[in-house]
């Protein structure tokens, strides 16, 4: 349950920057493993309590996130995935060196108890949940996608291309922090394997199954994820388990792109209101 | 013809100074010290034959690309290489040869996206009208027909409430019909909406018809300027597009 | 005359919506046809259609009483057909010659590209100059003219052009349509379809009126009235 808070928080964080924003992230990994990293530097080794830890290193997954970001802005969507990409392989690196196998572990605080996470998850949850939806009925939502659709002509309609991004990018890194954060905080644990690769795919998987640019997309995706991810190794092996969410995501994008919420919605409306023209 | 100002006995406001713009592509001069005056009010042309720099002298002024030299100033206000929104806010808009519109947005969000605050909901309708464009309100704007698409762009440019507006080839690839209500919706942006056009196009006869004053580019350099008549029948106009 | 191209009750479309609905089309060997229209009329598509780019729906397309109504385009080429597409479409990291060069491809003999290569060299004295230059730096007046030499490679019998002076300012598109009567004059067919009515007329034997995906008018190219035409373009 707890993993499914952090992985929805996630992958909304990751649908928030290319839904919206047109920007492609193969490197969400860093921001959510820079707010497990600080989070649980900042109770560790500053033994500071654990709710301004968890703020102060959700903000500070935000800043150095958003910071990394704003280098790529102006690469096309393709070149800046994988820079994105290189900077979360760097990060793996450093703190494989900095923090070995071994990783972090909270050991001063006493584990939060079940209810409270329960609570807190919810509660985070619940924010990015509001957040992804004040964004969906604001004409700043238009403002995102004209940037999505064409980013000099957006440039040139008088809108600040390069800040914009610079703060959907703080804000998508800081939705991921949030899930990492969140993440540390219950595992009590973390390690340089935060920021593997196949771990900066998983919110992108989780978006393609639920449906990208929906509201209930990234929740719809990780909680069906999650599920696979987590219950199924009950039964079969780790490797089954993959590979059966790797097929999931597969036939979901070749049958339905749209992901789940693509296809309910579909099946509620009659016909297409578009007008193509020959 | 002049400028329709409501102060009497003064001089036509000139609009945008460009002073000698130069811009070099590694060792290709594409606009070699050109300078040009606009006066508020009136429809200017911009031609020349392909290659002589005219888009890159719209780029040059809107903000998309920066000048090797020269300088570019918009009501006194030295606009030289700032960025496209910010020249936008200023008041300088453009549309482009091939339209580039917000292909998932619909007609009406195209327009809503990047409205100024001064251009309220009954506007836009006004603006979507006046463009032909109220019917497909709704429709996702990568449907549209090229001709649609260079309208939308024309009712992005209004909406942005701009006193000067570039136009960039506004009759390419258009027919006939088409073309006509192009020409119509450019006297109404000027007549009645007040708005300063700089039209660069390659149909002359119907450009000559709609401007006050031309400019002629021909290999980077302006090399003629005057009222429409003068322009038809200048020999170095001629021998630009036409060689000896 | 013979005939070299016959369109018989011709539909074609794009998945799912048909925008030719039942045209009927000739062109003449040597002649100069033209094909005129509002925009969304289906021109382009008919040009797409007869080289072979999009299966007919329905309907008959010959070739010197050739059926080529499921032909690819490679056998439409091979038949004399060459297509220049709206757009002046180059490669552009190739030089002028490789894109001359890849006009002849489907073509068997070889040895006869290195002539063929100085036959169009002599037409286009532009390219000649420029043999060696990359296509994509060159400007869009020369694009085209390359375009059309590329068509030209293979020794057509008939061209396609679709709206060739598109773009190109007055001087260019008279250079165009000068090239264009001149290549007529040596034995070449055009299919012309133009946005440039005046223009076009001027060099047609015979000329069509399109709209909404049906022929209106095929015929003379001084029967194109006024009162034709307006009814066409609704001014």
């Amino acid at each position: 349950m707890m993993y499914f808070f952090a992985y929805a928080i996630y992958t909304a964080s990751w649908d928030l920057l290319y839904s919206y924003s047109g920007q492609l992230s193969l490197g969400q990994a860093l921001p959510f493993g820079l707010g497990a990293f600080f989070t649980i530097m900042l109770t560790q080794l500053l033994k500071f309590p654990l709710v301004p830890s968890a703020v102060v290193g959700t903000l500070g997954a935000a800043v150095v996130g958003g910071g990394i970001g704003a280098t790529t802005i102006r690469l096309k969507p393709g070149y800046q995935g994988i820079a994105i990409l290189l900077f979360s392989q760097v990060l793996y690196w450093i703190s494989l060196i900095v923090y070995g196998e071994e990783g972090l572990s909270i050991f001063s605080a006493a584990p939060p108890s079940r209810m409270t996470m329960y609570f807190s998850g919810v509660a985070i949850f619940g924010l990015a949940l509001f957040a992804t939806y004040l964004i969906q009925n604001s004409n700043y939502k238009l403002k995102l996608l004209a940037i999505k659709g064409d980013n000099l002509a957006a440039n040139v309609c008088g809108i600040n291309v390069s800040f914009h991004k610079a703060v959907v990018f703080f804000l998508s890194s800081l939705l991921a922090g949030l899930g990492g954060t969140y993440y540390a905080v219950f595992t009590s644990h973390v390690d340089f394997t935060v920021f593997v690769v196949p771990n900066s795919f998983l919110p992108i998987g989780m978006a393609i199954v639920g449906g990208m640019g929906f509201l209930g997309g990234p929740i719809i995706g990780s909680a069906i994820i999650s599920v696979i991810i987590n219950i199924l190794p009950i039964w079969y092996s780790l490797a089954v388990t993959y590979f059966i969410y790797g097929i999931v995501v597969i036939v979901i994008l070749k049958l339905r792109p749209t992901g789940i919420v693509g296809l309910l919605q579909r099946r509620s409306r009659k016909g297409s209101s578009e007008v193509v023209k020959g | 013809m002049g400028c329709c100002n409501a102060d009497q006995g003064r001089a036509p406001l000139k609009l945008l100074r460009v002073e000698s713009i130069e811009k070099r592509f590694g060792g290709l001069t594409a606009l070699n010290k050109v300078s040009i005056n606009v006066e508020k009010g009136k429809i200017y042309g911009l031609i020349g034959p392909n290659g002589s720099g005219k888009t890159t002298l719209l780029n040059l002024v809107t903000g998309v690309l920066r000048p090797s030299a020269g300088k570019i100033y918009f009501k006194d206000t030295d606009v030289t290489g700032k960025s496209p929104h910010a020249i936008t806010k200023i008041g300088v808009g453009r549309t482009f040869q091939i339209p580039r519109v917000f292909p998932e947005l619909t007609v009406e969000e195209n327009v809503l996206a990047i409205r100024r605050k001064s251009i309220s909901n009954v506007r836009v309708g006004e603006i979507l009208d006046l463009v032909d464009l109220s019917d497909v309100r709704g429709v996702k704007a990568k449907t549209l027909e090229y001709g649609q698409k260079k309208h939308l762009e024309l009712a992005r440019s209004i909406a942005l409430d701009t006193e000067l507006l570039f136009l960039d080839e506004p009759m390419a690839g258009l027919d006939k019909s088409m073309i006509g209500a192009t020409s119509n919706q450019i006297k109404i942006l000027n007549k009645e909406m007040k708005k300063t056009l700089v039209i660069i196009e390659h149909h002359l006869e119907e450009l000559m018809q709609l401007t006050d004053y031309v400019f002629v580019l021909d290999h980077g350099q302006k090399i003629e300027e005057g009222e429409p008549d003068a322009i038809r029948s200048s020999k170095a106009v001629h021998r630009a597009y036409f060689g000896e | 005359m013979t005939l070299l191209l016959k369109v018989e009750n011709l539909r074609a479309g794009y998945s799912g919506s048909e925008v030719l609905h039942s045209v009927n089309l000739e062109a003449k060997d040597g002649e100069i046809t033209i094909l005129i229209g509002p925009n969304g009329a289906g021109k382009s598509t008919l040009l797409k259609t007869i080289i072979g780019l999009l299966t007919p729906i329905g309907g008959k397309l010959y070739v010197n009483e050739k059926d080529i109504t499921r032909a690819s385009t490679a056998e439409v080429i091979k038949l004399g057909i060459s297509y220049v597409p709206q757009g002046a479409t180059l490669f552009p990291s190739m030089t002028v010659k490789e894109n001359l060069e890849m006009g002849y491809y489907t073509l068997s003999d070889k040895g006869l590209l290195k002539s063929k290569l100085k036959e169009v060299g002599e037409v286009f004295p532009i390219l000649k100059d420029r043999m060696k230059q990359k296509a994509g730096l060159l400007s869009g007046g020369e694009r085209q003219i390359l375009a059309i030499g590329r068509a030209l490679i293979s020794s057509p019998n008939l061209v396609l052009l679709d709206e060739p002076s598109s773009g190109l300012d007055v001087g260019k598109q008279a250079v165009i349509f000068d090239k264009l009567v001149e290549l007529n004059r040596n034995g070449i067919g055009i299919l012309l379809v133009e946005q440039n009515v005046e223009k076009a007329t001027k060099i047609a034997n015979s000329a069509y009126l399109m709209s909404s995906g049906n022929i209106k008018f095929g015929g003379e190219p001084a029967q194109l009235t006024k009162t034709l035409l307006s009814s066409v373009f609704g001014e």
